[in-house]
């Protein structure tokens, strides 16, 4: 026993000249509890109350539109409807704790809608959007439809519900939608209320812990709701290279576009730390007192080039993509190009478990 | 060669081995519970559309959901009754089956933990390990025998020593010993553990730990099987197992290995125990030698077989070039535990050569995400992942796809970079025991 641990010793002391000695004794040290401070106070959750001050805005101009059916009216609709959109954007990424109970993602943004089943529900007059098989004739990307109608003129949607045979069926079923976007975005603004301090509280790097949270959010945001959803499906790219032209967010309201930008934006902004022209604490911090410097400059890079690069997209979307393919790919590949230093080297420099999935290691 | 023989056929108490019978079953009918209760059945073998099989087993399909919920039933109580020693003969065939068959379903769910408990359980279908302190004995009498010839609990030591040695022979390389990685990688973020957590945050305590848990894992099999040395040995294998229990994601495995090793204690330690059932189980000093039959012999001999495999397997790796932990060939079945930190992103490219037309695979849509995360870092699951989509746009009518992949991996902390050639044609390459020459070398 003795022997071994002289050996152990003699080993631990002879290695010390095989590696650079500057990373002896080096102390990891981060300020964790400030970093989910600056998150959670300065972004999450004055984004989620500014979605929510656009979501009553909506829902006032929706009640105001349903007792005056007038063209300004159906206008300032469209206006606060846009709006609190471009706002959920800065929300989506945070599917985790209240929202995820809410399940705000599934409830408020699955696109393409169904427009055939829209059809059935206005003229039907009865809808539960609660069931499951009313996923694609809810939230946004309905009230869009609704709001806009397929390449129709102003007119004639203020006509539909003014006029047409189901015309008080279409103002209730726009009032339904709003007022389920209303409850759930009053719900979850709540629950940050309490939530906040958990968020603050629950340090450590494992599954449940607010870094693995948020750090598995953004990658799944950023893969499959970002890059896919917004961008790679729509341009035939994640779908069997056919160009899905109409399965753009916002087609009818043709603002895509503007929406991804938002959304790419506030994705930089989250990982920067960043709130105003305030640069706080985030995971670019983490990363450089990590010993994860180059790979803080690779993500830096990727997301100012993929900011850049959406830049150069013009609305409508739908029309870009079929006019000029080739830029939509460009941006696309630029968009690809986060997800490596993201979902692969940071995790694995700051030791957060990658897995939307609990299961057991070696 | 004949004292060899007369050596381990001399006669040994049959407590250590009934003992271990019990609490191995008994864990392991926890560790189903467990499984169970976290709702792994249907996230690991009713949820996904696609399983990755292991070369030659192919055959082997998951049963549906409630086949699957069948199956498991059906091993918790064999581990159960493995546990009780009641119809063990059954209990213990048909646990050893049912587990291994619900390994062989998806190598993503492969752990080493698991080779281990099919291992053991295959080892016990040949022990006798029911014919003291069990229910059988209390039920057939004539079962009962309290010396059993020396190897048969030598076996179970010998596997479980062989478990330390090699994941000890494992470490003995230069990412381990002479960077600390992974470890350097891994402590730091557990900081927020009480007491020693804000000791993580050094490097150096990467290293001790890293050589620590090396000479540890090298000679705890022998300090083990000393008895002066033994019950300090053993005070380390609770410290050792509890803190990387509380250190990593790995499940029932250390609690599991804590009550193993005490099969290494000798017959008094265990019959002390025993002793306490004393009434139940008609437990007398009366010694009864299990008959030697001429299958002993037959048995012993194949188990020498079945070492010498073992003892063989973790060695394969040395057939093939390049840097293991990148290449992954031979790196299963060999105690490689805990070794590496790994982390990887595979685009599959497709193109179909009659329509001209490109795009990417959404992973996600075929694969679970920790199905995803084990195929992004193993060349031999992106292969059949290639041949699957492959055989899927077949059927749907594109006979000729193109499919490449480029994979982006990560090695403890390195920065990433491509592990497959992306300019291979994945349908084009079969898999093999030949050196895969579309795994693009690590360069350092």
């Amino acid at each position: 026993m003795r022997a071994l641990l002289g050996i152990f010793i003699v080993a631990l002391l002879s290695c010390s000249s095989c590696t650079d000695p500057s990373k002896k004794l080096d102390e990891k040290e981060f300020d964790l509890t400030g970093m989910l401070s600056n998150v959670g106070d300065n972004i999450i959750v004055p984004s989620y109350q500014n979605f929510k001050s656009t979501v009553d805005i909506l829902s006032d101009a929706a009640n105001t539109f349903n007792n005056n059916p007038t063209m300004p009216n159906l206008l300032s609709v469209r206006v606060a409807f846009k709006n609190a959109y471009i706002n959920w954007q800065k929300c989506d990424v945070f599917e985790f704790g209240p929202a995820m109970d809410n399940a705000l993602r599934a409830n408020f943004n699955v696109y393409p809608c169904d427009t055939s089943k829209i059809t059935t529900n206005v003229s039907s007059g009865s809808i539960n959007i609660d069931v499951l098989s009313n996923s694609d004739a809810k939230g946004f990307p309905t009230i869009d439809f609704l709001l806009y109608g397929d390449n129709q003129s102003d007119a004639y949607i203020l006509l539909t519900f003014t006029k047409n045979t189901y015309a008080a069926n279409k103002k209730q079923y726009l009032l339904a939608l709003i007022s389920a976007i209303k409850t759930k975005t009053d719900a979850t603004v709540n629950a940050w209320g309490t939530y906040i301090s958990t968020f603050k509280t629950s340090l450590g790097y494992s599954v449940g812990s607010s870094v693995g949270l948020l750090v598995n959010a953004m990658n799944s945001y950023d893969e499959r709701y970002l890059r896919d959803g917004k961008v790679g499906i729509p341009a035939g790219i994640r779908s069997l290279g056919v160009a899905l032209p109409r399965q753009t967010e916002a087609f009818y309201g043709k603002f895509s576009t503007e929406l991804l930008n938002t959304s790419l934006q506030s994705f930089q902004n989250l990982y920067l730390g960043k709130y105003g022209s305030t640069n706080g604490l985030g995971l670019d911090d983490h990363l450089v007192a990590y010993d994860g410097a180059a790979i803080d400059e690779n993500l830096r890079n990727y997301l100012a080039d993929a900011v850049t690069a959406c830049n150069t997209l013009s609305d409508p979307l739908s029309q870009h993509i079929i006019n000029n393919q080739a830029s939509v790919e460009a941006v696309y590949s630029k968009l690809q190009k986060v997800i490596i230093p993201l979902k692969v080297d940071m995790p694995s420099k700051l030791g957060i478990l990658i897995s939307y999935q609990d299961n057991d290691g070696d | 060669m004949n004292k060899f023989l007369a050596y381990i056929q001399k006669p040994a108490h049959i407590a250590p081995l009934a003992m271990f019978r019990v609490l191995f079953g008994g864990m392991m009918f926890f560790s189903i519970l467990r499984f169970a209760s976290k709702g792994w059945i249907y996230d690991l073998y009713i949820k996904p559309s696609y399983f990755f099989t292991y070369m030659g087993f192919s055959w082997v399909k998951p049963l549906g959901e409630f086949g699957m919920h069948v199956v498991f039933i059906a091993l918790a109580l064999s581990f159960l009754f493995v546990m009780l020693g009641y119809f063990y003969r059954i209990a213990s065939v048909s646990a050893f089956l049912l587990f291994t068959y619900v390994e062989l379903i998806d190598k993503s769910n492969y752990l080493n933990h698991y080779y281990f408990i099919s291992i053991v359980s295959f080892l016990m279908c040949f022990l006798p390990a029911h014919r003291y302190f069990s229910f059988d004995v209390w039920r057939k009498p004539s079962l009962k025998v309290s010396h059993v010839p020396f190897w048969m609990t030598a076996v179970i030591k010998l596997q479980l020593g062989m478990v330390y040695f090699f994941a000890g022979v494992a470490k003995i390389n230069h990412d381990w010993l002479f960077n600390a990685m992974p470890l350097r990688l891994w402590l730091p973020p557990r900081q927020d553990m009480p007491i020693i957590g804000s000791l993580f945050t050094y490097s150096w305590v990467a290293y001790f730990f890293s050589w620590f848990g090396c000479i540890y894992d090298l000679t705890i099999p022998f300090f083990l099987c000393f008895k002066k040395t033994r019950t300090w040995a053993y005070v380390f294998v609770i410290l050792f197992h509890v803190l990387t229990g509380m250190l990593f994601y790995i499940g029932m495995f250390p609690y599991i290995m804590i009550v193993s090793t005490l099969v290494f204690f000798n017959a008094d330690f265990h019959l002390k125990i025993i002793s306490s059932f004393n009434k139940l189980f008609r437990i007398n000093s009366i010694e009864i030698y299990l008959p030697l039959e001429g299958k002993h012999s037959i048995l012993r001999n194949f188990l020498l077989l079945f070492f010498s495999i073992q003892i063989v397997l973790p060695f394969r790796y040395a057939a093939y070039s390049g840097k293991l932990f990148w290449h992954e060939e031979g790196y299963r079945f060999s105690w490689r535990v805990m070794l590496m930190e790994k982390g990887g992103y595979a685009i599959f490219k497709v193109k179909d050569k009659d329509s001209g037309r490109s795009w990417e695979v959404r992973n996600y849509d075929f694969l679970t995400p920790v199905q995803e995360k084990m195929m992004s870092t193993q060349p031999d699951m992106i292969l059949q992942f290639a041949h699957f989509l492959a055989e899927k746009y077949h059927k749907s009518g594109m006979p000729h796809v193109e499919i490449k992949v480029e994979c982006y991996v990560t090695l403890n902390g390195s920065p990433s970079r491509l592990l497959i050639n992306p300019e291979v044609d994945l349908t084009k390459v079969n898999e093999s025991f030949k050196k895969r020459d579309w795994v693009l070398p690590f360069e350092e």
